[in-house]
């Protein structure tokens, strides 16, 4: 397989390549470019890049969590909107997502996971990376990119299954390098997405929803029918689910819900503690005091119908 | 072999399958998830335990939690909102039960008669379908609903707006009053106290005001099954079904099988014509299939599986409306921010509307915190202040509509009970380009899997125009109720109310059912739930016109395939609250009927006429039929000197 200059940026636009370099800090090697055996070489290399792609995964999600539901953390910190009270990750909004899309929320295991990296790696065909950018990358890295790219769009290509959570995460960058490259650069955050500004996070959800914005569009055009409009669908679904998700899962009782006790909470869960909710239980409940009457003193009415009342009066 | 077969045990198939055991029938019923046998003790009523759709324990998938959801493909930013298990998505519902608009049917002459989707009108009269409205409505019962501090402040908005109260069953114009409600209205302590303690039957009978419409009702605890407040049919027509043979001379139990999913309509060609033989069905569990054989079966897995299933059988779809028409009310969402307690979410998941003739209805909703959170970001108009996705409105409401996001968002989630819900439902139009078909997407265990197309910013002008203004017409209530601030959120298709896929209509060219609900392809083959609905009803909520469809449905079944007589006119129905039910469910001796039993009281032994505002609804539909007089003493159903607030005639 030639690796080409649209793979290398497929990479770095979703991060991976941010995740590399992190993982090369951390003295991850990879194989030299077209080694033999590639396929052997999915599953070790995979295992030594994993806690990187799931910190990518989660840097993507947490920043995108901070953006709906601010708090002190550090990724609202970076994004120039925080607030004092506890927000998205504190209530680990991120775990939550992820976990959901990993058990198959949004279906993008088999076809639409392989579709889906294939039209983002496509996509990304025409859209120059800024030499400054891959310079800060790192150069040494490239090597390992190219046997790395050749791997994953094997891997694109293959049965195995690539994470949602991740994919997910790559979308989110990619969008994010379109609004802002410098984000490509791993700091703070891996996930570039994580190092945007508040407005800019607004803008990479703007060029992901807005079809005239051209992402969805460049994914439909590079797919054959009948996935087509298929995964266009999928990815309005998926985006618009990860925000309705997001604030979901902020206010729930996730992180304090103990399924070997699940009637009552480990402690009061940030979601409830930030909207007022049930202030001081950590139970269900079983009723409130807010019986007030019947309107009118009216607890029985009839059918108007059947007393010639049925035709409609409005003036 | 079994008389009839009926798939789905949810809102409308539980009323098929009681209704025709109650004759005597032999009904097998397959269900396609689990049979929540002990909420009580499972069901927690924590929102990502509960809700959360891929692994809550009301979702759209196998009882197993460790196993996936079952997917359906919605090629567009939108949600299904449905449950599988017994109760089906009335496991979710506010039991609201308002009849449908008298415009919706065929033969409406009032003045107002243009303003609906007159093409798709139902094949017969409103007048012609009363009774059966009455039938179910004693039935389950559904009473008017009781008000707590949210429905206070949706009437102040109401009559800020000048609109007239309206009690009556019937909507006749433009017009606000309490919902009526498919729950059993507070006695005793419900309603007037926290303490859990206080809060078990028969202490207290009725809704508790907990607040969990959504999530499945278990109160009152220690409530006989069929004696829980809310009347998901779970609670009321399952339990009554599973004991016919108990409480109604002749009648006969049905065989529920749960976790039994059907994959195929059995069919044979006779002569010119395709006629139903059974259904084969796997085991969720095991993987086991297994066939059934009947002369009858009806589909009620609702309105996305019932096409589903139609294609998966390659049954035949001559004029290419199988799955088509598709209606869900194109609900949006309206937010008022109130500087003092609205009671958001406490009480009943909604009490209080406003009727639109033509137009639709809007309606309170209460909210605990996380789907509050979900409704503000659900939305197809971008985010308010950055970007609005070509949508962004300005109206009535503050601003743009749009998700809300960031300090705004969390100021407004701040205080869960200084919000006022208000639900845009759309009085929709049947469009062919709204439909369920078949995905490329895998299939799983059950065959290819549905696709669910929207096609939300394309819909018919008269749908829009409603949206937009009812959108309107929400937030002046809103501000008229004294919101501070209001939002419009411009919600993409939420796949909820659910109306028509495989609909009943006047035409052969356009509908999929004949006027008694038989499928106009396939001899014996019924549907039974709101697949069958001709239109979306003109915007109320459809569950209860659903349930009168199943029944007048179940009655030409009886008549057609079982020489039998319909009974909706001639019989008097029995309530799913009635102590002879009560003592079926809790396997104890029928109660002597010489001794009270009957009445809508608990067969408990503790004596209490807690059940008053049923007894009163149920008094209501008795008089009527016996031409206006009472039939006992006071009125031969209640007690009404315990039924706390009573408000009938008679003291």
């Amino acid at each position: 397989m030639t690796v080409t200059l649209s793979r290398r940026n497929f990479l770095a636009r979703t991060g991976v390549l941010g995740a590399m370099a992190v993982a090369a800090q951390g003295g991850l090697r990879l194989p030299a470019a077209h080694a033999q055996g590639a396929d052997d070489l999915l599953g070790p290399i995979f295992s030594g890049l994993n806690p990187a792609l799931q910190q990518l995964g989660i840097d993507a999600i947490a920043g995108l969590g901070c953006f709906l539901v601010p708090g002190p953390d550090d990724y609202s910190v970076q994004q120039g909107l925080t607030d004092e009270r506890p927000g998205a990750f504190a209530a680990e909004n991120h775990n939550f997502l992820i976990n959901i899309l990993d058990f198959d929320f949004v279906p993008l295991s088999d076809t639409g996971a392989r579709a889906m990296t294939q039209a983002l790696v496509t996509a990304t065909t025409d859209i120059g990376l800024p030499q400054e950018i891959i310079d800060a990358l790192g150069p040494e890295l490239l090597g390992g990119a190219d046997s790395f790219d050749d791997l994953i769009i094997q891997l694109a290509e293959s049965d195995q299954t690539i994470p949602t959570g991740l994919v997910i995460a790559m979308y989110l960058n990619f969008a994010a390098s379109q609004v802002n490259p410098a984000s490509l650069i791993p700091s703070p955050f891996t996930a570039p997405f994580a190092n945007l500004t508040w407005e800019e996070k607004g803008a990479a959800l703007q060029a992901i929803e807005e079809q005239h914005a051209g992402t969805i569009d460049m994914l439909d055009s590079n797919l054959p029918q009948p996935v087509e409009v298929t995964a266009s669908g999928l990815i309005k679904f998926a985006i618009g689910a990860l925000l309705e998700y997001v604030g979901f899962g902020t206010y729930t009782e996730y992180a304090m819900f103990d399924p070997d006790n699940p009637m009552v909470l480990k402690g009061r869960p940030v979601g409830w503690e930030i909207s007022g909710f049930k202030p001081g239980d950590l139970t269900s409940g079983d009723g409130w005091d807010e019986f007030i009457g019947y309107y009118g003193d009216v607890q029985d009415v009839e059918g108007s119908w059947q007393r010639g009342e049925g035709v409609l009066s409005n003036d | 072999m079994t008389d009839v077969i009926v798939i789905g045990a949810g809102a409308g198939g539980a009323v098929v399958a009681k209704e025709l055991a109650e004759r005597g029938l032999d009904v097998l019923v397959l269900e396609g998830g689990p049979h929540h046998t002990d909420p009580e003790n499972t069901w927690t009523r924590f929102e990502n335990d509960c809700t959360e759709l891929t692994r809550g324990y009301l979702r759209y998938g196998p009882g197993d939690r460790s196993k996936p959801w079952w997917l359906r493909e919605t090629p567009q930013n939108s949600l299904i909102w449905q449950v599988s298990g017994v109760g089906g998505t009335t496991l979710h519902y506010y039991g609201n039960n308002p009849r449908a608009m008298a415009g919706t049917f065929m033969g409406y002459d009032g003045a107002d008669k243009d303003a609906y989707d007159t093409a798709h009108p139902f094949p017969f009269t409103y007048e012609s379908f009363i009774p059966y409205y009455e039938w179910v409505e004693y039935t389950l019962p559904v009473q008017t609903a009781a008000m707590g501090t949210k429905e206070a402040v949706f009437f102040r908005g109401c009559e800020g707006l000048g609109l007239p109260h309206n009690a009556s069953k019937d909507v006749t114009k433009d017009s606000f009053r309490a919902q009526e409600n498919a729950i059993l209205q507070p006695g005793g302590t419900a309603g007037t106290t926290t303490d859990s303690a206080e809060l078990v039957f028969p202490k207290a009978t009725g809704c508790t005001f907990c607040g969990y419409c959504f999530q499945g009702c278990i109160e009152p605890r220690n409530a006989p099954r069929n004696l829980k407040a809310k009347r998901s049919t779970d609670n009321s027509y399952i339990p009554m079904a599973m004991t016919a043979s108990q409480w109604r001379p002749g009648g006969k139990d049905i065989t529920l099988v749960p976790d039994a999913f059907v994959v195929k309509i059995l069919h044979e060609v006779l002569g010119s014509e395709t006629v139903v033989t059974g259904v084969r069905w796997r085991d969720v569990n095991t993987g086991d299939v297994h066939e059934e054989t009947a002369p009858v079966v009806v589909m009620a897995g609702g309105c996305v599986e019932d096409p589903r299933l139609w294609f998966n059988s390659d049954l035949p779809n001559p004029n290419g409306w199988v799955g088509k028409g598709f209606t869900d009310h194109f609900f949006d969402w309206v937010i008022g921010v109130f500087d003092e307690d609205t009671g958001s979410s406490k009480g009943v998941g909604s009490s209080a509307r406003a009727d639109f003739p033509g137009r639709g209805g809007l309606e309170n909703v209460g909210l605990p915190p996380a789907i509050q959170a979900f409704s503000t970001q659900f939305s197809d108009a971008g985010i308010r202040g950055l970007y609005g996705n070509g949508l962004a409105r300005t109206g009535e409401w503050d601003g743009d509509s749009g998700r809300l996001s960031g300090q705004e968002f969390k100021r407004i989630m701040s205080n869960v009970d200084n919000l006022l819900n208000i639900l845009i439902i759309t009085d929709d139009d049947v469009e062919e380009q709204n439909h369920v078909g078949l995905s490329t997407f895998p299939a799983d265990e059950h065959g290819p899997i549905p696709k669910v197309t929207f096609k939300a910013r394309n819909r018919s002008a008269r749908t829009l125009a409603n949206r937009e203004w009812l959108a309107n017409k929400g937030a002046e209530l809103a501000r008229a109720a004294g919101a501070k601030e209001v939002y419009r959120i411009d919600w993409p298709p939420l796949i909820l109310h659910v109306q028509s896929t495989m609909r009943m209509g006047h035409s052969a060219d356009d509908s999929v059912l004949d006027e008694t609900g038989e499928a106009r392809f396939v001899k014996g083959l019924f549907i039974g739930d709101n697949a069958a609905l001709p239109n979306g009803i003109g915007g109320p909520n459809p569950t209860i016109t659903s349930q009168a469809l199943a029944t007048r449905t179940a009655e030409f079944i009886f008549q057609k395939y079982f020489d039998g007589d319909p009974w909706v006119t001639t019989d008097t129905p029995i309530q799913s609250i009635d102590d002879r039910v009560t003592a079926a469910v809790l396997g104890q001796d029928q109660p002597d009927p010489d001794e009270g039993g009957g009445r809508g009281l608990p067969a408990t032994g503790a004596g209490l006429p807690v059940l008053g505002g049923a007894a009163i609804a149920a008094a209501a539909m008795l008089r009527r039929r016996n031409g206006g007089e009472a039939p006992g003493s006071p009125d031969g159903v209640h007690d009404c000197t315990a039924a706390r607030d009573c408000a009938c005639k008679h003291h």
